[in-house]
């Protein structure tokens, strides 16, 4: 299911096969409810990234249009009828789906078969490992993992990545980020270790994690409601007590900051948002910042920042990079 | 120190329900942008993109009394969305049938650039290719590859010779394939499900 929605994804950023578009034109031709469901997840992690298009005039008309219609309710048998055609549905695509994991399962049991993931940046995807633990990965992140897990459970991600992991007492899971490893028995914590960004952080939400270094022995125990930041400049480690919440958010497509830096705050809106952002004044360093973001467009959330701080900014042109592929938009920020 | 969430008011849906056009307005400010761009990633036209959004407000203003104010305003602005974009979507994927086969014939695909090769880059490369074919091949290949019409009806229609038409036919799909080989499609893909026997060389 997920390989579909990440092909919706690249069909939508212009980044597909040929395979691609035929199966994107098979999914849409078929009678079922696929494509709807695949477009509806595809929604729900979406936001735009792009400078404002002016919708003004579909504005004025479809005021124009309502003022003058007179609004009438659909008849009733509309709803009647279609409940019963996606009962009728309901059946072919429940047997298919079930086809299709049998299929999936044989074909995945080799254990030197591995899963490779890349999210692009302004996306989220779930995904569930084949112990039956589950992963959120954010934007510009990456995840590889066995088909199959015999003995340890490791995985090993770059960029951010929520874990819920099953339970194992036998088999630790081991998160390997830039060098460094988590292990977990049975617990939630959020991994942050973009390989842009000078820190790796480890929050635990639930449970108890160890982080480990690159020869797997033990560098420190982390506890629950706490965040441990590793810097890689000086192999330094900041332990500290947070709201775990603030950071696991955007598991619900929340992007949460509580006295966030700018310099924070604009890297973690290029990761979620997909865009390049540039601060072109130093003194903009120093400001702070606390907001929560849900849906918003990168516009809007640039919009709600400067209502508590004075800085601007301003898109780059759009222009098609070489190869005809277009780059990230670009923001500027600047004093005024 | 100004926390803000950007949630839906509840209240922005029992008045639209009421038949407020202030909520409704409202509730078009909030999600014009995030319901236009998601349609131009899938109609990729400005045109038809914001004709979705046009359309989709209509219909909302239209059932806003059927609105279950439990629902998720998100959900269900995607659910009457949806229909309109699906619809639009296969109209095109079924215009385009014809220019896909075109492709297939002038790049013969294998397997590995069935799955890697940039699909949308070569449609456009395709394209300003034939713009750029002789003005009378570029005429009958249009018709005969893209418009579908047999040999016969283009050679009744522009009045000439079958072998002629046919002449021009190969000239131009020479043309198109020569071009092609000779571009640089190192365009590799995100996202890869990989197996490390499925793609190992030799």
């Amino acid at each position: 299911m997920n390989e579909k929605l990440n092909l919706l994804r690249r069909y939508f950023g212009n980044k597909y096969s040929r395979n691609d578009y035929l199966t994107l034109r098979k999914l849409f031709f078929s009678e079922n409810n696929e494509a709807e469901n695949l477009m509806s997840r595809h929604w729900n992690e979406f936001r735009p990234n792009q400078a404002e298009h002016d919708l003004s005039e579909v504005k004025t008309s479809v005021n124009r249009a309502i003022g003058s219609a007179s609004g009438h309710l659909l008849p009733k048998r509309f709803f009647h009828t279609y409940s019963k055609i996606a009962a009728v549905l309901l059946l072919p695509v429940l047997l298919a789906l079930g086809l299709l994991y049998f299929q999936f399962n044989h074909f995945l049991f080799q254990k030197d078969v591995f899963v490779e993931i890349q999210t692009p940046s302004g996306s989220r995807t779930h995904l569930n490992l084949p112990d039956g633990s589950a992963v959120w990965l954010n934007g510009d992140s990456y995840i590889r993992y066995p088909a199959a897990f015999s003995g340890t459970r490791e995985v090993e991600i770059a960029g951010e990545a929520f874990f819920k992991v099953k339970s194992d007492k036998e088999h630790p899971f081991l998160v390997s980020a830039n060098n460094l490893y988590v292990r977990a028995t049975g617990t939630e914590f959020n991994v942050l270790a973009y390989k842009d960004e000078p820190e790796l952080s480890v929050i635990l939400k639930k449970g108890k994690v160890d982080l480990l270094n690159a020869r797997k022995s033990e560098l420190r125990k982390i506890e629950t409601g706490h965040q441990l930041c590793y810097s890689k400049d000086d192999s330094s480690i900041k332990y500290s007590e947070v709201n775990a919440e603030e950071y696991s958010g955007w598991i619900d497509g929340k992007l949460i900051f509580r006295n966030a830096s700018m310099k924070e705050v604009m890297l973690r809106m290029e990761h979620w948002y997909g865009v390049d952002i540039e601060i072109m004044d130093q003194e903009l360093l120093k400001l702070h910042f606390k907001a929560t973001f849900i849906n918003e467009s990168v516009e809007e959330a640039l919009k709600l920042l400067q209502s508590t701080a004075t800085f601007h900014y301003r898109f780059a042109e759009r222009k098609a990079g070489k190869n005809g592929l277009t780059e990230n938009a670009k923001i500027y920020i600047t004093k005024n | 120190m100004q926390k803000r969430a950007f949630d839906i008011d509840k209240n922005l849906i029992i008045r639209l329900k009421e038949g407020s056009r202030q909520a409704f307005n409202r509730l078009f400010d909030i999600y014009n942008q995030k319901l236009y761009f998601f349609a131009f990633g899938y109609l990729k036209s400005e045109k038809e993109a914001e004709e979705i959004v046009q359309e989709t407000f209509l219909k909302i203003w239209e059932r806003r009394q059927a609105i279950d104010p439990a629902l998720s305003v998100n959900a269900y602005l995607f659910k009457i969305a949806f229909n309109f974009i699906q619809k639009r979507l296969i109209k095109i994927l079924k215009e385009e049938e014809l220019k896909h086969d075109l492709a297939g014939e002038i790049v013969s695909f294998d397997d590995y650039t069935a799955n890697t090769l940039n699909y949308h880059f070569l449609m456009q490369r395709i394209d300003e290719l034939i713009e750029e074919l002789p003005p009378r091949q570029r005429q009958i290949i249009e018709l005969r590859k893209l418009d579908g019409y047999s040999v016969k009806e283009i050679s009744e229609q522009l009045s000439l010779a079958v072998k002629t038409v046919e002449a021009h036919l190969t000239a131009g799909l020479k043309f198109l394939k020569e071009h092609l080989k000779s571009e640089k499609f190192d365009d590799l893909l995100l996202f890869l499900i990989t197996s490390r026997k499925k793609w190992q060389t030799g």
